[in-house]
């Protein structure tokens, strides 16, 4: 498999944001979320330009002549229109006869992302695609804001998807707008512009935002991801006809260490056989599974033919998973 | 399980002394109480009764006893 990822150069650790906010417990923080650092994007740095950088990590290996479509994931786009997987073409230099599209998903893009290039694969639309999952949500965050500062860290990867090169078993893929204002930015599009007077609100425990900035439920999430997600894997299971000890391998949408330990154990998932992988990066967005996976290849914790569930759950809301054939 | 269980349980969980928690605690007083600290009661609740609190359920618990009443009293021994 042809994966690879990118993290910005800037760094920030838990003890450095302690000195920005001196009232929170970092200490207490890392131990049941499992966050230490996160990597955060330069001002003039953008999802496009990380997206670029591990695209080019991911073609070192592979013939750039024989891309034919691109999906580009990002909720961080560098323009309303052009949409940035054209720019990508370009900056990478791929033929022009190349598709090449975004798409709008935040925490369940990369399995989207696999589903829409079987879709091209299977079609023969495409026959070797490469799907960029790219997310700053540090541009988004309010700098009062403790808690998202804390869980978000900035991150993209890039897959070379084809027939040869990985097995994508079957798809279950889960939508329920009624969530949407759970996790949102209200402010900055067309329903409702960039306020330059928006008020900042505090929520939860001692966080400030405002609606120009994200908002985050997270309780509300925390609900929908305990309720959604056990059902989803096992749903997951039985479209790929198995058994969930029949799976080699978990990966979960690394959004939280407690709330993955909390479904590891209501799914009843062996330890050793389920991935906690965020506490370099933090919460990546979309870009998590691929980075964890990418990780897990490298430890050996995977390895060829391995058959590994790919579970993503967020912004939306929006909810899915696979299994696929290392 | 007994109320006393559950005061032990949160206790446990939120890094509190056993015998530190009542009916009368106040959840959003407790010692370190934080945005996570929602998502332990909610495990918690979830675990032990098979009740999926939401996130509007705690604008309306500020106590112990609050919460005892949101899981319902033929719950507990």
């Amino acid at each position: 498999m042809i994966l690879e990822y990118y993290l910005p150069q800037q760094s920030q650790s838990n003890i450095e944001l302690a000195k920005i906010f001196p009232d929170w417990d970092h200490q207490t923080f890392e131990q049941k979320v499992g966050i230490k650092n996160r990597h955060i994007v330069e001002v003039n740095e953008t999802a496009l330009d990380i997206g670029e950088k591990s695209a080019i990590k991911a073609l070192a290996h592979f013939d750039k002549e024989k891309i034919d479509f691109v999906l580009l994931c990002t909720q961080s786009s560098d323009y309303f229109l052009p949409t940035s997987a054209c720019i990508l073409q370009d900056r990478l230099g791929l033929n022009k006869n190349c598709g090449a599209l975004d798409y709008n998903l935040g925490c369940s893009g990369y399995v989207y992302g696999l589903a829409l290039a079987k879709g091209l694969l299977a079609s023969g639309i495409a026959h070797n695609v490469l799907l960029v999952v790219a997310e700053t949500y540090s541009k988004h965050l309010h700098p009062g804001d403790r808690v998202n500062r804390a869980i978000f860290g900035d991150g993209a990867a890039a897959t070379i998807v084809n027939n040869e090169d990985l097995g994508i078993g079957e798809f279950s893929l889960n939508t329920d707008g009624s969530g949407a204002k759970e996790l949102i930015v209200r402010n900055g599009a067309f329903r409702t512009p960039k306020d330059k007077d928006v008020k900042d609100y505090e929520y939860g425990t001692g966080n400030i935002t405002s609606d120009n900035h994200l908002y985050m439920n997270g309780p509300s999430i925390f609900n929908f991801t305990i309720t959604k997600i056990p059902a989803l894997v096992r749903e997951c299971a039985k479209k790929n006809e198995m058994e969930l000890r029949e799976v080699d391998y978990f990966i979960f949408h690394q959004a939280n260490q407690f709330m993955l330990e909390y479904l590891r154990k209501k799914i009843k998932i062996e330890p050793s056989k389920f991935c906690i992988e965020l506490s370099d990066t933090g919460n990546t967005v979309s870009a998590t599974i691929p980075i964890a996976l990418k990780k897990a290849i490298d430890k050996g914790a995977v390895i060829k033919g391995n058959k590994i569930m790919l579970v993503g759950f967020g912004v939306g809301l929006s909810w899915g998973a696979t299994i696929i054939t290392l | 399980m007994k109320k006393q269980e559950l005061y032990s349980l949160i206790a446990d969980e939120l890094n509190l002394e056993d015998g530190s928690l009542n009916e009368t605690s106040v959840l959003f007083d407790i010692q370190g109480w934080d945005s996570m600290s929602i998502l332990v009661i909610m495990t918690i609740v979830d675990e032990n009764f098979g009740i999926t609190l939401s996130a509007d359920d705690f604008t309306t618990i500020d106590t112990i006893k609050d919460l005892e009443e949101k899981i319902g009293a033929e719950n507990f021994k």
